[in-house]
């Protein structure tokens, strides 16, 4: 199915924008840049997502972790623009194809949700609507996304829960959410998501609400339709097996903002950030000793009013250092490090607390 | 589905069966003596007698009921005292007026109540919202005879553009309808505003604005009827409860309805009259109730297995 080419058209903007081909033939399918998002409280402002920027290539899957509160959710609503009423995005770019969708209008925004960005969330019971049969929710974003007919939406709906895995798709349609089992349920809000063929497909925790074995099946057919569509596939999680397992690039946020990014494999086998560091070691292993402890990152996030000068993670950082307290590290390619490696510390987390150079 | 309409309907049989047996038991409370205003105050001791006898009083209580259940099962509600007319016929010929009344002002209720309320949550904490908030608020807690007489005065005395007495006419429904219906309306139109606003916070809204629907589809198709289970309930109990005869807009307006009738009965002490009231309007409360649980479990699949 080929994107259509009227969908964004009268947004254009850029004619150059960090949207074009690359020579390389990699093509940024979402381009985010010094986005800042805002929740306004009754005890004053929270800065949910502060100065984040990043890239995702067509095709890529692109791991985004951190601990609940880190600003992950608000990221992924901030990309379609689907915030709380008491949150705002205050400012940055976010991308499409050389266009910016935050200045785009009602109806260009209305046909880049579901068609060319579409998003799975965690909750599959409270993201169906439950008085709708599941078939009417497939075919609905189909049908007004891609103009076409009711009987030719629900043929398609029919084709999309057999490849999405569920059996007997035809009576499937006509069941309401509550009668379907969770692992069911996400597998029609992933066939509702990818029914209008979306070039970026964001999934906000997908798997939490899961028991492990459904986890493992869910994980596994949203790489197989990563991978049969070429779709860029945003996977939103506190799980780092999860990213180890699903994506080929990672991003670790921190109190709003990126404090490292990198392939996956090189940022777990070469953690740069003591966040990171901290958060790979609390992951249990199956190799470890049993006399072996998990180790827990000490205190918890900042919750967003607290926010001081100098590096947000330093009051629970293992290599603080007087720098810390007083400038906040930028994100920057770390030394040795390969291509895109970039964290934002200035200890060196390899030789103990020895300054970067 | 058959199965839980079948539920709902035997417990609607088992709450008519009480309230029989409450109005009943009611009549016993009483300090009225029906043989003694059967045979009349100057009767004799043999009189009185007869007039128990005839009444059927000398039986034992449980006769008594078994009596009166099987008399209403054959539409006999007795007679009345003052005018020894059946009390079925009184009923039957006050219910056509209290059922137009009735039906009119469930239609203020709904055509205001229900788009102001939408709109109040669309418009959440906008002017539009805090208008109608502020609006509903002085709905409420204005007395139907106080809004009954300022309509009157207004729209039947000062701009006569509705007839002042009460004929069972269209034009004559106008106000009563409005007394009856406007401070309901108000009612209406705070509780849509806070179901909507419930079913605008769910995820499944969130979902369907990812989807990139139009915010007309996501309202008109996902949010009305998510929230529509309140406003269902609460316009079946209100029907039924209208119809049971509305005293204070009827003594108002003089509407020549059940509610009237009642208020003439007390004062009376015409305790069949009342009883037989009483009944029609809790079968009318029981029954529309019912029907709007049948119709909020056709909009809602969840319900029929959940409760």
């Amino acid at each position: 199915m080929s994107t259509d080419p009227s969908a964004l058209a009268m947004t254009a903007g850029s004619p150059a924008g960090p949207g074009e081909s690359t020579p390389g033939g990699t093509r940024a399918a979402l381009t985010v840049s010094g986005l800042t998002t805002v929740y306004g409280t009754t005890r004053g402002q929270i800065v949910a997502v502060q100065d984040v920027s990043f890239e995702i290539l067509a095709g890529e899957a692109v791991g985004i972790v951190g601990e609940s509160g880190c600003g992950k959710t608000a990221l992924a609503l901030s990309l379609v623009q689907l915030l709380p009423r008491n949150g705002r995005i205050e400012h940055g770019q976010i991308t499409l194809d050389g266009s910016d969708l935050l200045t785009a209008g009602k109806t260009a925004l209305r046909r880049v949700r579901g068609r060319r960005i579409a998003m799975v969330f965690q909750d599959s019971m409270a993201s169906l609507d439950p008085v709708m049969p599941v078939g009417r929710q497939i075919t609905e974003g189909m049908i007004s996304h891609l103009g076409i007919s009711r009987q030719e939406a629900r043929k398609r709906a029919v084709e999309l829960l057999e490849e999405v895995g569920v059996p007997e798709p035809t009576t499937r349609l006509r069941q309401f959410p509550h009668q379907l089992s969770g692992g069911l349920r996400q597998r029609v809000a992933i066939a509702v998501a990818i029914s209008a063929d979306p070039e970026v497909l964001i999934a906000d925790e997908p798997t939490t609400a899961l028991d492990v074995t459904i986890q493992a099946q869910i994980l596994d057919l949203l790489q197989r339709e990563q991978g049969r569509r070429g779709m860029a596939l945003i996977l939103i999680t506190h799980d780092l097996g999860v990213v180890g397992s699903v994506t080929d690039r990672m991003i670790v946020m921190y109190a709003g903002r990126v404090v490292e990014s990198g392939s996956t494999s090189e940022v777990f086998a070469d953690p740069r950030h003591p966040y990171t560091l901290g958060l790979l070691d609390s992951v249990p292993k199956l190799d470890a000793t049993i006399e072996g402890r998990l180790r827990a990152i000490p205190g918890s996030p900042p919750t967003g009013y607290s926010m001081t000068a100098g590096c947000p993670f330093a009051p629970r950082c293992s290599h603080v250092m007087q720098r810390c307290r007083g400038e906040d590290p930028p994100l920057a390619p770390v030394p040795g490090g390969r291509s895109a490696h970039e964290a934002a510390c200035f200890a060196d987390v390899r030789t103990g607390s020895a300054p970067r150079s | 589905m058959t199965r839980y309409i079948v539920g709902r309907l035997g417990w609607s049989v088992v709450v008519i069966l009480a309230i029989t047996l409450i109005t009943f038991g009611a009549t016993f409370l009483s300090p009225v003596d029906p043989a003694r205003l059967y045979a009349g105050l100057r009767a004799t001791h043999a009189q009185y007698e007869l007039a128990r006898q005839t009444l059927g009083l000398n039986r034992p209580i449980i006769v008594q009921y078994y009596r009166y259940l099987v008399r209403l099962l054959h539409g006999n509600m007795g007679q009345s005292y003052s005018t020894g007319e059946s009390v079925s016929s009184i009923v039957l010929g006050r219910l056509p007026a209290t059922m137009a009344l009735a039906a009119a002002g469930l239609a203020v209720e709904v055509v205001v109540g229900l788009p102001l309320g939408v709109l109040a949550a669309l418009r959440w904490q906008g002017k539009t919202d805090r208008a109608i908030l502020s609006g509903s608020l002085l709905g409420v807690v204005t007395p139907q005879f106080v809004l009954g007489f300022l309509l009157l005065y207004l729209f039947a005395y000062r701009f006569p553009i509705f007839p002042l007495g009460a004929t069972a006419s269209l034009p004559a429904l106008v106000l009563p309808a409005l007394a009856l219906g406007l401070p309901g309306a108000a009612w209406y139109a705070r509780m849509v505003r806070s179901s909507v606003l419930n079913v605008l916070g769910e995820d499944y809204i969130r979902n369907c604005r990812a989807k990139g629907l139009s915010e007309w589809v996501v309202v008109l198709r996902h949010v009305l009827r998510n929230s529509a289970g309140p406003a269902i309930t609460m316009i079946g109990l209100d029907f039924g409860i209208f119809l049971g005869g509305v005293l204070v807009v009827e003594q108002v307006f003089g509407w020549p309805g059940i509610g009237q009738q009642m208020w003439n009965a007390i004062s009376a002490n015409d305790i069949p009259v009342v009883m037989g009231t009483v009944i029609v309007a809790a079968a009318a409360v029981v029954i529309f109730n019912l029907v709007a649980d049948i119709v909020n479990a056709f909009l809602d699949p969840r319900i029929k297995y959940t409760r």
